[in-house]
This record gives C-alpha cells, sequence and structure tokens, in this order.
C-alpha cells in the first residue's frame, strides 16, 4: 500500500520538493523506479556553494537535462558548459574569456527560456565585433525578466544599454557593477538615442554613481519610464559618493523627469552628505520604501531629511536604516518619534540601532495622545529602555541579563513589593491598540546606571 | 449549494458546493453536468473513511486563497504554512496518510496533496536507502557498480 504512492510519477515528484540535495541523494539510490524523479529535482538547482565539491562537475554532464538554474563559479573548466542545457531558467556564467565566449552564446540559443541572467566579464576580452555578437545574443533572450552585468572594468559605450533594454522589453531588474563609463571610441561620432519602446523596467541597481558615469544611469532611465526602484550599491574601487553637487542637482531633475514612479531608494555603503540626500529624494516625491546600509550618514541626520521630505508622508512605508558596526545610535530618538508621529501609512520601521526612552515614550503619549500614527504597522523593529531593570517584566528582556539576580538585598525587596510595571503596562497599551503589529520585533533593555 | 458525492463503496455525503470544489475534478464535473445533479457525483477510487477525512480537510480549508500554479509551492523558497489544525490533522497512521495522498491526487485536491508530501517527505528524511527499502519493501535493482557511481557521483551534497 505504502509502495503504491511511490509509483505515481506526480506524487514522487512532489515529495521531492520537500527534501534536501543530501535527503534526494539517498532517496536517488533506493531503487531504477525511484532513480529518475529524485535526481531530477535533485539536479533542478545548482548552487554556487556546491561546486566546492569537486564531484559535481564531471556528473553535470550527465544529468544536464534536468539542470532549471544553473550558478557557476568564476572559473570552471570550459567542457563543463559545454554540455547539453536545454530547460534553463536561470543562468549565472562563468567569467567570460576567448575559451567559453562561443559556449556561452550556444547556451543562450538553446535555452530562451532563461528568464535571470548574470554575466561577468573580463577585461581584455571583445573586439567591436565580438562585443556587438555578444549584446545581440542577449538582447535575444525575449523572456529575460532579471540581467546582472558584472563588468570588472569592461568598458560600456553610450547606446549600448539603451539598445539592450529597448530589445528586452520584459526585463524588471537590472544590475550594473564595475562597469565603468567609456566615452566614445576615437573617431565615432555619437548617435542621438532613440527610444523605439519604452521598457519594463523596474529595478536598476548600481555602483555607477560617480560623475563621470551618470550618464549611463540617465541613459538606462531615460528608456525606462516605468522605474521604480533605484538601488546604489557598493562599489569596490571607488567608494560611491553622493555629495551635493550642480551635477548631482541636474541629475535628480532629469532623474524625476524621465521616472515618473520612483518610490523606493536604497544604499548600500556610500559617502554621503545631508544635502546629497534630500536633492536625490527630490526624485522621489512619493517615497514609499528607503534602505540604509553601512553609509556615512547618522542615522538621524537621514530621519531629519525624510521627515523633511513632506510630498512623502502619505506614501512612506517602510524604512530600514542599518550599520553592521551594530553600536547603537542614541542620537536620533526625537526623529524617530516624530516619524513614527507624522507618517500615517507605516508598515515596516527597522531601526536595530536606535534607543527610545521608556520615560519619552509615555511624555508623547501624553503630549500627543499617541505615539503610532500609522494603523497599518506590521513590523517595529527597535529598542525601549526603561530606567532601571524592574521597569518591565524580566523575560522580556535579552537572555544575557536574566542570570544577573545577585544580591540577597535584592530578593528581599521583591518578595515585600510586588512590581506593578506601569511604565512597560503604558508602553505597550500603545502596541495592543496596533492591530496589524508583530510585537516580537520590538526589544526591551534597560539602563545600567 | 450542496452536492454530493459517493465513495467508492457505496457511502454518500453530502457537502457544500464551494467545499467540494477544493477538488479540481469535482469542481470540473460541476460545470459539465450542470443540468445533471440528481445523481451523486462517483468517486471510484476513495472509500468512505478516506473521503470522510478529505471533506473534513476542505471543510476546514474552504476559505483558503486558492493556489493554482504548482510552481508556488516550490518547497525551499516558500515552504506553505502549516497551521495548527494541519499539524493535528496529521497526527494519523501512515497507512491513513498514505490513503489520503491517494485520495487527493486522485480528487486533485492540491493543498491536501502537498501537506501529505510533506508528511511522505518528513518520513524519508535522513534515512538511508536501506532503510527506505525496508519500510516500503522495496527491492533494489541497481548493480552494485551502478550503485557506486551514484553514490560517487552525489558526494557533493554531503556539503
Amino acid at each position: 500500500m505504502a509502495k503504491a504512492i511511490f509509483e505515481i510519477p506526480e506524487i514522487v515528484l512532489n515529495i521531492a520538493k520537500y527534501l534536501s540535495p543530501a535527503d534526494l541523494a539517498q532517496a536517488c539510490r533506493v531503487s531504477r523506479s525511484w532513480f529518475v524523479p529524485f535526481v531530477s529535482q535533485l539536479w533542478r538547482s545548482i548552487q554556487l556553494d556546491q561546486w566546492i565539491d569537486g564531484n559535481l562537475a564531471p556528473a553535470l554532464p550527465r544529468y544536464s537535462a534536468f539542470v532549471r538554474e544553473l550558478r557557476c563559479p568564476r572559473y570552471i573548466e570550459p567542457e563543463v558548459l559545454g554540455a547539453q542545457f536545454e530547460q534553463l531558467t536561470l543562468f549565472r556564467a562563468p567569467l567570460l574569456d576567448n575559451t567559453n565566449i562561443d559556449i556561452f552564446k550556444q547556451i543562450l540559443r538553446e535555452n530562451p527560456n532563461i528568464n535571470s541572467l548574470w554575466v561577468v566579464f573580463d577585461r581584455p576580452l571583445f573586439t567591436a565585433n565580438e562585443r556587438d555578437e555578444f549584446f545581440e545574443s542577449v538582447a535575444g533572450m525575449s523572456k529575460l525578466r532579471s540581467l546582472h552585468f558584472s563588468g570588472l572594468g569592461f568598458p560600456v559605450y553610450p547606446g549600448e544599454l539603451a539598445h539592450l533594454l529597448n530589445k528586452l522589453t520584459w526585463l524588471k531588474t537590472l544590475v550594473l557593477e564595475e562597469c565603468y563609463y567609456s566615452r566614445l571610441p576615437r573617431g565615432t561620432e555619437p548617435t542621438a538615442l532613440t527610444i523605439e519602446q519604452s521598457g519594463h523596467l523596474r529595478s536598476l541597481s548600481t555602483d555607477c554613481f560617480r560623475e563621470d558615469t551618470l550618464d549611463i544611469i540617465l541613459e538606462i532611465t531615460q528608456c525606462s519610464p516605468q522605474l521604480e526602484q533605484l538601488v546604489m550599491l557598493e562599489a569596490t574601487v571607488y567608494r560611491t559618493n553622493i555629495m551635493m553637487s550642480p551635477r548631482l542637482e541636474w541629475f535628480a531633475e532629469k532623474l524625476h523627469s524621465y521616472c515618473q514612479h520612483l518610490d523606493q531608494l536604497k544604499f548600500h555603503a556610500c559617502d554621503l552628505d545631508q544635502n546629497g540626500l534630500a536633492c536625490l529624494l527630490s526624485a522621489f516625491p512619493k517615497l514609499r520604501k528607503f534602505e540604509f546600509t553601512d553609509c556615512s550618514m547618522k542615522h538621524g541626520e537621514i530621519l531629519a531629511q525624510i521627515i523633511q521630505h513632506e510630498s512623502c508622508r502619505d506614501s512612506f512605508e517602510e524604512i530600514s536604516l542599518q550599520n553592521s558596526s551594530s553600536r547603537m545610535d542614541p542620537t536620533c530618538a526625537d526623529e524617530v518619534f516624530l516619524l513614527l508621529r507624522k507618517f500615517t501609512k507605516l508598515k515596516k520601521v527597522s531601526l536595530t540601532q536606535c534607543k527610545l526612552l521608556a520615560l519619552d515614550f509615555v511624555r508623547s503619549q501624553e503630549e500627543f495622545g499617541y505615539v503610532l500614527a500609522s494603523r497599518d504597522l506590521q513590523v517595529l523593529s527597535i529598542t525601549i529602555t526603561g530606567p532601571n531593570k524592574k521597569w518591565a517584566p524580566p523575560e522580556v528582556f535579552p537572555e544575557k541579563y536574566t542570570p544577573i539576580r545577585d544580591d540577597a538585598e535584592d530578593e528581599d525587596h521583591d518578595l515585600i513589593q510586588v512590581p506593578d510595571y506601569h511604565l512597560y503596562n503604558a508602553v505597550m497599551e500603545e502596541f495592543e491598540r496596533q492591530p496589524k503589529l508583530d510585537r516580537s520585533a520590538i526589544r526591551f533593555d534597560y539602563s545600567w546606571f | 449549494m450542496k452536492v454530493t458525492l459517493e465513495s467508492s463503496d457505496g457511502q454518500v455525503f453530502t457537502v457544500d458546493k464551494e467545499v467540494a470544489e477544493l477538488s479540481v475534478i469535482i469542481k470540473e464535473m460541476l460545470v459539465i453536468e450542470q443540468a445533471n445533479q440528481d445523481h451523486p457525483i462517483p468517486l471510484l477510487n476513495v472509500g468512505a473513511v478516506e473521503l470522510a477525512k478529505v471533506i473534513e480537510y476542505c471543510e476546514h480549508h474552504r476559505n483558503d486563497p486558492t493556489i493554482d500554479d504548482d510552481e508556488d509551492y516550490d518547497s525551499r523558497k516558500k515552504p506553505i504554512e502549516m497551521d495548527d489544525w494541519d499539524k493535528q490533522f496529521t497526527i494519523v497512521n501512515k497507512e491513513m496518510m498514505f490513503e489520503l495522498i491517494l485520495a487527493a491526487n486522485s480528487m486533485q485536491v492540491k493543498p491536501l496533496l502537498h501537506l501529505g508530501c510533506r508528511y511522505a517527505a518528513d518520513i524519508v528524511k535522513r534515512m538511508s536507502p536501506t532503510e527506505i527499502r525496508d519500510l516500503f519493501q522495496i527491492d533494489d535493482d541497481f548493480t552494485p557498480e551502478e550503485q557506486d557511481k551514484i553514490e560517487w557521483e552525489k558526494q557533493w551534497t554531503k556539503l
């Protein structure tokens, strides 16, 4: 009886989806009838870290027909890629050079269903002719939804990306890393950019945020009127630098005129100043999401800019500020209270390094009648600090604190006086009024002095 | 509106139409046989015990949003949520659960099929091929050379 379910391929394929690679490898050794369904799931998706074991590459050609998602490390033998792949939907190519460029083009030809492509270039590659062929083969991937170019100094000429975007009309996400902008090869006249049809690009991530590469971004945005998200990535060679300048002002103005739907802005490891941020925000009048990781501004300064950006009061939903130093930033409490009180559509607030005093929280409650203006709040990741360790029940503090129940004097005290936690209760009352809030991300702490 | 279903052993169940329609097969039958609803819908592969259990499942999940695309279940990215009720529901013996998987498959009750498959996957998880063969009484029809080759090729899964 039990055997029966393993004899129906549809059921077995479903079961296989719930097993890890190690479990699948065991299951496909059970018998011949078990082999194909489990092995096909096992080879469906190849992750980068799985190549560490030397047995994967030699076995791959035998199972290439099952592979849908192929993520290659930078360096692999060209023979491995020479295998027959027919069902790829995701392809992360190894470093492209003269030995494997033809195989790369062949894979693209034979796998028209690829919707996600990741390409890393090698600098000395590509004559003008090879470039054209390369871009043509990528432009032929009509189902592409996500494209990631990592340049390693590979120059991008004006018009090349726009041409690509004109062809790839279903592309939603474009990531451009380490592509340095290049003036046209000597002797060539720049051609005016013609937009044949407007693309559907929704998200652009790039580290090309320097004076001389702003043109690339404008070129892309010019043919992407649907763009919603701009992500500034960490750059490896030059640090991404967003400081106020006339050129930045010009850039923000252009950006806004090309893309009317911009509402998500993210920064990863960039240098910014307050005016630069304010200038860039002007291209995002209906800002909805804002993310900021490891950048050179204080959290309070960033929040102040967002609060001043009044046009987004009714659209702003998500904010996340984070520094990998994980040090607490106590300076921004006033701004946090303002943000929570002024923005009525907030859904997710992740300020893990911000600390609010419970006393200030209650004071704000008394003064304005509320702390949280939004009724849609789902996540609030923040630390609330009380004046001493008796302000809240001990179980709400992080575990590392609990063993510190030391002196006998303290014990006696507890026996006499049952704590009533009125401060804590007042804070919790505010949270309990929130219909959608998941309270698990809120942290509680107390002052040590 | 009510619909009547007949199990393979002749027992008749009356359920709300929207409950029965969690089964893709019944939903399609109802479209075809709209005019003729005097007779119960026969389910030739499903016994009364299993059908009762399937109906119990469908009653509880009658208001769930429908998921048409099988790819949505692609588990490791997005495991389907199992609520407490589902966990209670799967506390039955293995044979019963396997019967339910077959019933869900033949009636095409997709969420129940996936719940069952997850249960079955949990059983074979971390088992060796020999243990699996013993449990399900399956014969090893590979040659020793084939076994060695497969094992060698799958080394990379042990990371």
